[in-house]
């Protein structure tokens, strides 16, 4: 037993040696800590560090990522208050009122005004990562949700691709397949019922002309528009739907839909030669009532408050933002570059990315604002009381807006 | 010995009872297996699939080839055996003064320590955080513990605060106070002071209830995630459990490879209960002993 | 612990200090510190980056806060019937194994695998299981000529099929001890209770039952101690959806803290949680342990 311990003793030292002793090196160290775990887009990276150390030999990326959602922030919120947040950091649009609030981010808009490549950022894109007059975050990459349908069975029932809500009703009430007992077997057109962020009724808010923040970024829950959205989805869910969360696999990805709002990225292995729906599946702008619309996310580069390094890391940003690295990632993860001058190339890559470049002009995100993490708490509570309690639209959207009011109060 | 019709319908119905209760308990392990070995289409097919119609060995290769597993099993493994260990000698040592040594203020002292196994990890979280960053002299930290990044990414920062485990101290006081008392009238007889008597008497007659606390801490630290997410970055520190979200990303899981990932990662547990079942069970019941 | 010593031997005060000194150095910087921490941070409105002292307005928040009452009566339907079915199960299931059995040793085996799996991959197979389309359960009842049930989908029985789960993975352990402590009850007073024409049934309830009051009582009050920290599962199979069926205590101090960053209405939050299972187990503690 006296041998183990002092086994023990002697490893655990000698670890805390190492860890001490690998502290003093030459090249500069940046971490860096990236949303979203999948292999695709980790693969990516670590071409694009590989790359960007071959020709920076004097930095090295300390490269990490985690899961979308909870995982992400805990992170980093643990990582910042022991003050040591990461010195660059790739986030969605959620965060940036908020952490930009806490100081989380830096502004850089020295570096970007200095920037030969500035003008040659998508305007919409540029928006996203500004926050009260300042540019705090670069976007590399846009998440649009695209309407995928199944283009086999639209045909095989001699239907168009709708592009109203009306005609996303009666197509999904005409595709959706029950058994004797009533039961919905196959979907006509499936959104959510649970997930961390249920930005689908964002697309349908967004495509009667909603929003939900006014000129002075406060917080607007109440409308006709969302009163129309809500009830139109309450009209027709229940006809066509199979209920799933937005964490876990959609249903038309695994076969069980016709159509559905999804985001591009998901729908990848889909869409992939050799998929046993390779051929069968288009990608369209979401149907609406009125107001071409969708929802897009936005993943940015951020400076981080602790970066050890600011000159290393724009080097970096700069890196990632140059015409031959976003050309890859398009390649490599079928994502809409972020750079105007690239949009013909990215065109001329696949049939459907115009389509995706549509979706992403389109496109709005999630509301820029310091209460946004609340935001997507109360409307997702909105989403299911109204799709699945008793309550009516009108008088969940008050309640979410109160409850959203009182949140601001803390 | 007379078996009343009684007596045999309660074996029937105790056999009936446990039948089902395997089955509840075996048919998902089943599944697990099975999905592990199907194609993503089989797994999403309506029909019921048990057997798959070829099996797909291929899954688990390339759930192992997803990052570098090895390097995984390494960290793990490296983290959990150091942390039984410490813990053990420790949890063993106190429970022992719990048990064995009157001094004032030794319940209210305990009652406290039993506050321990009432406050769940998230809670914690940040202070535990600043204090591993703030290690004195680790991680370029000066001697106030400013300026480098203390044991975050070590090891040591993700054994530490799982060295210090109230039910270990609970347990092991419980096992120690079923000893009879003559022992310690023989230890001192003997001449050996309070440490020689736990280390020479107690301690070599501890194999069950350290067997059993060895297993539960273990099986705790192995399979511990929101720790090694906030205090690991990169590759080379993740941990087995970290690594199995790589499986599972925002709408989309690959259950195949993750149900194969998720059987390879159990199997230093699956293995430790096999060979320990018996002393992990007498120790375990140590903890009912009354007290 | 009847027979209390006068005085205390000071050599041995030392010596109990002495060896106490490790463990408590761990225990004081990673149980009561952050205690303490909590407890401040409470009466702040502390988000991560500044705190600023409020009083008592985070507690005075919680009970305006749906989502936070939602959380307390779930976490304590939780515990109740986790701890509930645990115990009965468990004494249930090792009394009928607790004879001579072909395959006892595979069926302990067996029944340990849930346990011995993480809560993350448990919380995977059964989110696969349960799924309304592809889930086995739904296939399943279909084949039966059923309709299938939107599990986790639907308020009723989102909160049911969590406590499902939970009793899946730990009714192995609960088991296991229940076994070890009937294997020790001595043979001579079932012998008795036999030749007093004692039926089987009639020696489970009044010769193995009395006989491991103290087995139930561990194992009810550390199943007790595991449900109020349900944490994991939630993250994973719900998110405390539908409409906060299933959301737990220990979920809103993450989603609040981590999320949200109000850390202080979280550390409020967390205070709360603590005061109740310390008066829980008060309580368990009076009537479970008196009768010894």
């Amino acid at each position: 037993m006296k041998k183990i311990i002092a086994l023990a003793l002697a490893l655990v030292l000698a670890l805390s040696c190492a860890a001490v002793a690998s502290a003093d090196e030459a090249p500069v160290e940046l971490t860096f800590q990236r949303i979203g775990s999948d292999a695709a887009e980790h693969d990516y990276w670590s071409w694009v560090i590989e790359e960007f150390e071959k020709a920076n030999p004097d930095v090295k990326i300390l490269y990490d990522d985690a899961a979308i959602g909870a995982d992400m922030d805990t992170k980093l919120n643990t990582l910042f208050a022991a003050g040591d947040g990461p010195d660059l950091i790739g986030h969605g649009i959620l965060s940036v009122a908020s952490r930009v609030e806490q100081g989380h981010y830096l502004p850089i808009d020295d570096y970007f005004n200095a920037w030969s490549g500035k003008d040659n950022l998508m305007p919409s894109v540029l928006a996203n990562g500004t926050y009260k007059g300042h540019v705090y975050g670069v976007g590399y990459s846009s998440t649009p949700f695209v309407f995928a349908y199944r283009s086999d069975l639209l045909e095989a029932a001699n239907l168009a691709v709708p592009k109203t809500w009306d005609e996303l009703a009666s197509t999904a009430r005409a595709l959706t397949e029950k058994n004797e007992k009533g039961e919905i077997t196959f979907s006509g057109f499936c959104f959510p019922s649970a997930g961390g962020n249920l930005v689908e009724l964002d697309v349908f808010v967004y495509g009667n002309g909603g929003a939900y923040m006014d000129e002075d970024s406060n917080p607007i829950m109440t409308g006709d528009e969302k009163v129309e959205a809500i009830n139109f989805l309450k009209g027709l869910l229940p006809d066509v739907n199979i209920a799933y969360s937005a964490s876990d696999t959609n249903p038309f990805v695994k076969g069980q839909a016709a159509m559905t709002l999804i985001n591009n990225v998901a729908l990848t292995g889909m869409m992939a030669e050799g998929s046993e729906y390779a051929g069968k599946v288009g990608i369209a702008l979401p149907p609406n009532n009125g107001t071409e619309a969708t929802f897009s996310g936005c993943n940015m580069l951020f400076m981080g408050r602790d970066c050890a390094d600011k000159d290393a890391a724009w080097r970096f940003i700069e890196f990632v933002m140059t015409e031959e690295s976003t050309l890859k990632r398009a390649e490599m993860c079928n994502i809409p570059v972020t750079l105007s001058s690239l949009s013909d190339e990215f065109v001329a890559m696949d049939p459907w990315n115009s389509v995706r470049i549509d979706c992403v002009e389109h496109g709005i995100g999630m509301p820029r604002a310091v209460w946004s993490p609340s935001f997507q708490t109360i409307r997702n509570e909105l989403v299911q009381n109204v799709l699945f309690g008793d309550v009516d639209a009108e008088t969940a959207l008050k309640d979410a807006q109160e409850k959203l009011e009182f949140e601001l109060d803390y | 010995m007379k078996k009343t019709k009684a007596d045999r319908r309660f074996r029937v119905l105790s056999a009936l009872f446990v039948t089902l209760l395997c089955l509840m308990t075996g048919f998902p392990l089943v599944m697990t297996i099975s999905v592990s070995l199907q194609t993503m289409s089989e797994v999403y097919s309506p029909d019921l699939n048990l057997i798959p119609d070829a099996l797909q060995f291929v899954n688990y290769k390339t759930a192992m080839t997803t990052g570098s597993w090895a390097r995984y099993f390494q960290n793990s493994l490296t983290v959990t055996v150091i942390t039984v260990v410490i813990s053990l000698v420790i949890n063993a040592m106190s429970g022992f003064v719990f048990a064995r040594i009157p001094f004032r203020g030794r319940e209210p002292l305990f009652m406290l320590i039993l506050i321990g196994m009432m406050i769940p990890a998230q809670v914690t979280l940040i202070p535990v955080f600043l204090l591993i960053r703030s290690v004195p002299f680790a991680g370029g930290n000066n001697w106030l513990g400013q300026g480098g990044t203390g044991l975050i990414n070590t090891y040591a920062g993700l054994i530490i605060p799982y060295i210090a485990g109230s039910f270990g101290v609970f347990l092991c006081r419980q096992f120690y106070m079923g000893f009879p008392t003559e022992l310690d009238d023989a230890a001192r007889i003997d001449g050996c002071g309070r440490l020689g008597q736990f280390f020479r008497i107690y301690l070599p007659l501890s194999g069950p209830v350290l067997a059993s606390l060895a297993v539960l801490k273990f099986t705790g630290t192995w399979n511990e995630y929101t720790w090694p997410l906030v205090m690991t970055s990169g590759d080379a520190m993740k941990t087995v459990q970290l690594a199995l979200g790589a499986f599972r990303n925002e709408g989309e899981v690959f259950w195949n490879q993750l149900m194969a990932a998720t059987l390879v990662s159990g199997v230093p547990i699956y293995l430790l209960f096999f060979f320990a079942q018996k002393h992990f069970v007498s120790g375990l019941l140590a903890g009912s002993v009354k007290g | 612990m009847n027979t209390r010593p006068l005085r205390y031997n000071r050599r041995d005060t030392l010596a109990a200090w002495l060896m106490l000194t490790p463990f408590l150095i761990f225990f004081a910087l990673f149980v009561v510190y952050p205690i303490i921490m909590n407890f401040y941070y409470s009466f702040t409105n502390y988000d991560l980056n500044r705190a600023k002292w409020v009083g008592l307005k985070n507690y005075r928040r919680l009970f305006k806060d749906t989502a936070f009452i939602m959380a307390l009566k779930n976490t304590s339907i939780y515990a109740l019937f986790s701890v509930l079915a645990l115990t009965i199960l468990g004494f249930l299931t090792a009394s009928a194994l607790n004879r001579e059995i072909r395959g006892l040793r595979f069926i302990r085996t067996l029944m340990i695998f849930p346990y011995a799996t993480s809560m993350t991959a448990v919380s995977m197979i059964w989110l696969m299981l349960l799924d309304p389309s592809t889930g086995l359960i739904n296939k399943a009842l279909r084949l039966m000529g059923l309709s299938g049930v939107d599990w986790l989908f639907t308020v009723r029985t989102a909160l049911p099929c969590l406590i499902f789960v939970n009793i899946w993975k730990n009714i192995g352990y609960c088991m296991l001890i229940f076994l070890a402590g009937m294997q020790s009850v001595p043979v001579e007073i079932y012998e008795a209770a036999t030749v007093d024409g004692a039926s089987e049934g009639q020696k489970l309830v009044h010769v193995t039952a009395p006989m491991v009051r103290p087995v139930t009582f561990f194992v009810s009050i550390t199943t007790l101690l595991e449900s109020f920290k349900t944490f994991e599962q939630v993250k994973l199979m719900t998110g405390g959806d539908p409409l906060y069926s299933t959301t737990t205590i220990v979920h809103q101090i993450y989603q609040r803290g981590f999320t949200e960053f109000k850390m202080g209405y979280a550390a409020a939050m967390s205070v709360v949680l603590l005061l109740i299972v310390l008066i829980v187990t008060l309580i368990n503690v009076r009537f479970g342990g008196r009768a010894e």
